[in-house]
């Protein structure tokens, strides 16, 4: 049974639209969820919580509608837009103090396992937390209750190569027993490489693919050539591309590889499809 | 509601505002315009709902697990909770009021009875123009404050001069103490009841407007 | 148990595992119902998404290495020293046909093909 189902969810702005956006996730997987800035990760995760009110689409966690089983869904489910910014003059103790009282779940011996864990100190007020420190409390509050979902906004952003990794790791951790999941936003394509099973990717409000990794990254092929064989032809193939004075390299979809045999292709990895996906139809 | 009644209290409202619930004693001072005691109260709201803004309160708030009505219900319930301490606290003060101005008020209507009926009544006016203003935009602080207080003085210019004017109200509503009290609680009681009423008019409207608000 | 993925190879991670349990349980280092851990921990483990992980399990269990028990785990499948033999036998059969077609490509002849393989199997 899916733990998270995305179908059709559409909100329209005066700038910006998310058109029907769709995906799900079963119990036990990690799923990466990419774009560039501005694509529409947080409408997203905002509209899934009905932060922001969706225009049309439905989303549905732990097999139920999210709208109509608000309050009890929220018990069930952690989430993470950022890092805590909010009452930045409070103490660590006393912000928690308040939000532990509205779960019913909430286990202390958890919360104070991540506090050492992130070498938190409870006596430190929020604002004394670096970019870094501030997710990892808004992580430890968003754990200590158990959630079956965690739905997480860039909650590597800001952290050095090793806290990312510690917590990478704490993400495969939560899965292991198969019964949780997790969907992250990240700018870091290496966190995905690392310990993402499924990829969604949103470019300009749409869905562009959903799908495991290895299907995700087994889809397409770059290829480089000289520039004469950058013909107008294989330029209609080509998904986007960059040129450079000797030659140019480019994306194709797999099924397109063996029709440019000619030139040499290989693998493509998460970040070149991104950034070949988003070059499209530009010199 | 008692989680969120909690949060509030620990973390929102904001210290002014029990400082001003001994601003009930001005009813002691000689011949004043005594519904501006009441009135210092709407500058806690301010201050609570400015420093709440710079402390993205709301969007704590909604990040609990509570509907995003229950953000709107919780703010409502602190502020009527001390309009009424507001009101309660005031109300020893204007039993001595009579010793000070044995003849009556020279600068407005009289701490009387119906007083608190008027009371009750100017709250009413700031929630209903106040709490949808603010939840249209749950950011827009200041001219929702101007604007509820600017509806609680027409109101409160309209009540003086009626009292003032209206031979009859002047001797049933404007009496000193608990002179000719069934007209003035009759006003006590419509205060009380437009206000309840009222009130639960203007969160049902603001509850609607923020649900439309994308955080 | 033992594990060592290569991230160069360019084979598959879910064939570097199937290659590696698959030749551990053949060798007869891992004992008939031994209990291969949970897939999500070796994903945790190894740092690896679990998906390949899965891919391999089944792998294993489609040929016959190990069997499941719902609820309780994977466990290496009971083989006698006949079966084991053939298994061996099948596994580098299947190597051995792909790895004869290369070198026919390249041009070897059995001879030289065979003088290679005996200068290197000690080495």
């Amino acid at each position: 049974m899916e733990i998270l189902s995305v179908r059709n969810l559409c909100k329209k702005y005066e700038k910006f639209e998310l058109r029907n956006v769709s995906f799900s996730l079963e119990p036990g997987y990690i799923m990466g969820f990419i774009g560039k800035n501005g694509a529409g990760k947080t409408t997203t995760l905002k509209s899934m919580l009905n932060l922001v009110r969706p225009d049309a689409g439905t989303v549905a966690m732990c097999g139920e509608e999210f709208r109509a089983n608000e309050l009890e869904l929220k018990q069930r489910i952690g989430f993470m837009l950022g890092g805590v910014t909010f009452y930045p003059k409070q103490r660590l103790r006393v912000v928690t103090k308040v939000i532990r009282r509205f779960y019913d779940e909430w286990d202390d011996a958890v919360y104070e396992g991540y506090l050492r864990r992130f070498d938190l100190d409870p006596d430190k007020k929020v604002e004394e937390l670096s970019a870094g420190m501030r997710v990892k409390y808004a992580l430890t509050l968003a754990l200590s209750y158990r959630p079956k979902l965690l739905l997480l906004d860039e909650p590597t952003s800001g952290l050095d190569p090793v806290s990312r990794d510690d917590v990478l790791e704490l993400f495969q951790e939560i899965i292991e027993d198969g019964e949780r999941s997790i969907l992250f936003s990240t700018q870091i394509t290496s966190d995905l490489e690392k310990c993402a099973d499924y990829v969604t990717y949103i470019k300009n409000g749409e869905i562009v693919a959903s799908s495991e990794k290895d299907d995700f990254t087994g889809a397409y092929r770059i290829v480089k050539g000289t520039g004469d064989q950058f013909t107008d032809e294989l330029k209609q193939r080509l998904i986007g591309y960059k040129k450079n004075a000797f030659g140019f390299s480019g994306l194709v979809t797999a099924e397109d590889a063996p029709r440019v045999d000619h030139l040499e292709t290989s693998p493509a990895d998460i970040e070149s499809i991104m950034i070949y996906f988003e070059k499209e139809h530009r010199e | 509601m008692k989680n969120l009644l909690y949060k509030e209290f620990k973390l929102a409202v904001h210290p002014s505002m029990v400082i001003f619930l001994f601003f009930g004693a001005f009813l002691l001072i000689p011949s004043w315009p005594y519904f501006i005691a009441f009135g210092y109260l709407f500058i806690g709201i301010m201050n609570m709902f400015i420093v709440g803004r710079a402390n993205q309160d709301v969007f704590f708030t909604a990040g609990l697990p509570v509907r995003k009505s229950d953000v709107v219900r919780a703010r409502v319930l602190v502020i009527v909770l001390f309009e009424l301490m507001q009101i309660a606290a005031a109300v020893p003060f204007a039993c001595l009021n009579p010793l000070i101005n044995p003849h009556g008020n020279m600068a407005g209507m009289n701490p009387n009875v119906a007083f608190f009926g008027f009371v009750f009544m100017m709250y009413a006016v700031f929630n209903f123009v106040f709490f949808p203003k603010y939840f249209k935009t749950a950011y827009k602080v200041g001219g929702a404050v101007v604007l509820g207080v600017l509806a609680v003085l027409v109101f409160l210019g309209a009540v003086e001069t009626a009292v003032h004017l209206v031979p009859w109200l002047n001797t049933n509503v404007n009496a000193v103490g608990a002179g000719r009290l069934p007209g003035q609680l009759l006003v006590l009681a419509a205060g009380i009841a437009v206000y309840a009423l009222v009130t639960r008019l203007a969160f049902k409207r603001a509850a609607a407007r923020f649900d439309k608000v994308d955080l | 148990m033992d594990i060592v993925l290569s991230n160069t190879s360019g084979k598959p991670i879910y064939q570097q595992l199937f290659e590696q349990i698959s030749a551990q349980i053949v060798k007869g280092e891992l004992d008939r119902d031994y209990c291969l851990p949970p897939i999500r921990t070796v994903a945790k483990e190894l740092r690896i998404s679990v998906i390949p992980v899965k891919q391999a399990w089944e792998e294993l269990e489609r040929k016959g290495f190990i069997y499941t028990m719902a609820g309780k785990g994977c466990f290496v499948a009971p083989f006698k020293p006949r079966d084991l033999e053939s298994k061996r036998n099948k596994l580098v059969l299947a190597k051995l046909k792909k790895d004869v077609a290369y070198y026919k490509e390249l041009g070897l002849s059995l001879q030289q093909l065979l003088k290679l393989i005996r200068s290197h199997y000690d080495s």
